[in-house]
């Protein structure tokens, strides 16, 4: 088996258990560097087909599923009751989402926030001091953009993936540490809404493109910080 | 009641099982999320309506896949996915992929580069990444040869390295 053949095997299927494969990889360090730049590529490749599931299709899928069974319910009354209270509870929590009462645990939008913040870290660490009109430069693909950020550091700026849609990942400084903006375009929601977890806190903002999300360490940080962008991002609702 | 209770119960574990790569796979081919939703909503319906038919526990992915791949099918208007003649596409360059390292920025790139690959290369790959499947498994699935859909991953992965290559994620860059 030549470098030839073990290239397209494995471009093939990058989990390919193939002993005569292997040996080659053993002996033949450039095979086996492409095998690792393919491996890399694999598994962002993975990554990035993971899109989002909808929240509660397993659910809506089990609710269609008894609705659809109706031959039964006479023998079994009890199924009907459950597809009853099922139909009313998914019909509660669509009105949540609808209506923005955000303030019921976590919606979508604010466990994708957090996680959003919790997976990215290492933004945190940034310290790029970038200007204002290369921070525009990011947000000008959302159609936002910001007057000043006077007395603060911009750390961080750059596009990001966000559910379905491209949004972005600004970091800034503030006098208890870094603190995230996330700009998600597409991303609407009827009201301002707070979220939180062990280590966060933070608030959803309305826009006109979407919606704004300010996550940091520090509740006092994150007011003050939201009533500067009020003021400084042009575009905002 | 028990053999019915026992169908619900299954019904049930296959759905929190298979619909999140169910649901992956259908948007890819479909690239729309309301659309992908519904494929596996019915996906699941035939399935419900056929459980009788599944005897072997460990075939419930693959009869799955292969249900929604007919919804796919007739959603999309087509008797099959597979159109184009993909045997004859030219020699590849499997070198493709030497001297790139990709990062955690280009995850987004890749993603964008996904919607642009076309179904009859992109549906193998799915079934590869997110299925699982081996390319033989593969191509009992689509009904081609083993040989045509290793052709086929292949040039997927090339196309989508071609993509990136060609045009860099300027949206993804950070700003310097």
């Amino acid at each position: 088996m030549n470098c030839q053949d073990v290239r397209r095997l494995i471009l093939a299927d990058p989990k390919l258990h193939d002993h005569a494969v292997h040996l080659h990889l053993v002996g033949c360090a450039e095979c086996s560097h492409f095998a690792d730049e393919l491996g890399s590529f694999e598994s962002t490749l993975n990554r990035a087909s993971k899109v989002e599931v909808p929240e509660g299709l397993a659910s809506r899928i089990l609710l269609r599923q008894c609705l659809t069974t109706k031959h039964n319910w006479r023998k079994r009354p009890g199924l009907a009751t459950a597809a009853v209270f099922l139909l009313g509870f998914v019909g509660i929590l669509s009105v949540f989402f609808t209506n923005g009462l955000d303030y019921f645990g976590s919606s979508s939008l604010e466990q994708v926030v957090l996680q959003h913040v919790n997976d990215e870290l290492h933004h945190l660490e940034d310290h790029k001091n970038l200007s204002v009109q290369q921070l525009n430069s990011v947000l000008k693909e959302h159609g936002n953009k910001i007057r000043a950020l006077p007395g603060r550091t911009i750390n961080y700026a750059g596009a990001c993936p966000i559910r379905n849609n491209q949004g972005a990942h600004v970091i800034v400084d503030s006098a208890s540490g870094p603190m995230t903006i996330l700009f998600m375009p597409g991303e609407f929601v009827g009201q301002r809404s707070l979220v939180k977890d062990k280590r966060f806190h933070g608030v959803i903002i309305p826009t006109e493109q979407g919606s704004m999300a300010i996550v940091g360490e520090d509740p006092l940080q994150i007011e003050q910080l939201e009533r500067e962008l009020r003021v400084q991002i042009i575009n905002l609702s | 009641m028990r053999i019915i209770n026992r169908a619900e119960s299954t019904f049930e574990a296959l759905v929190n099982a298979y619909s999140t790569d169910l649901y992956r796979y259908a948007y890819w081919l479909c690239k729309e999320v309301q659309l992908a939703e519904d494929l596996v909503q019915e996906t699941f319906m035939r399935a419900w309506k056929a459980l009788d038919k599944l005897d072997k526990p460990e075939s419930a992915r693959a009869w799955l896949f292969t249900i929604l791949r007919r919804e796919l099918s007739r959603y999309l208007g087509k008797q099959k996915m597979d159109l184009v003649g993909l045997d004859s596409v030219v020699e590849d360059d499997p070198n493709l992929f030497h001297g790139t390292d990709l990062g955690d920025v280009e995850v987004w790139a890749l993603h964008q580069a996904l919607k642009k690959i076309e179904p009859q290369y992109l549906e193998p790959l799915l079934l590869q990444v997110i299925g699982g499947y081996r390319c033989e498994e593969i191509a009992e699935m689509m009904a081609v040869s083993k040989g045509a859909i290793m052709t086929r991953v292949s040039r997927a992965r090339q196309q989508l390295r071609q993509l990136l290559l060609n045009e860099p994620p300027t949206k993804m860059r950070l700003v310097k």
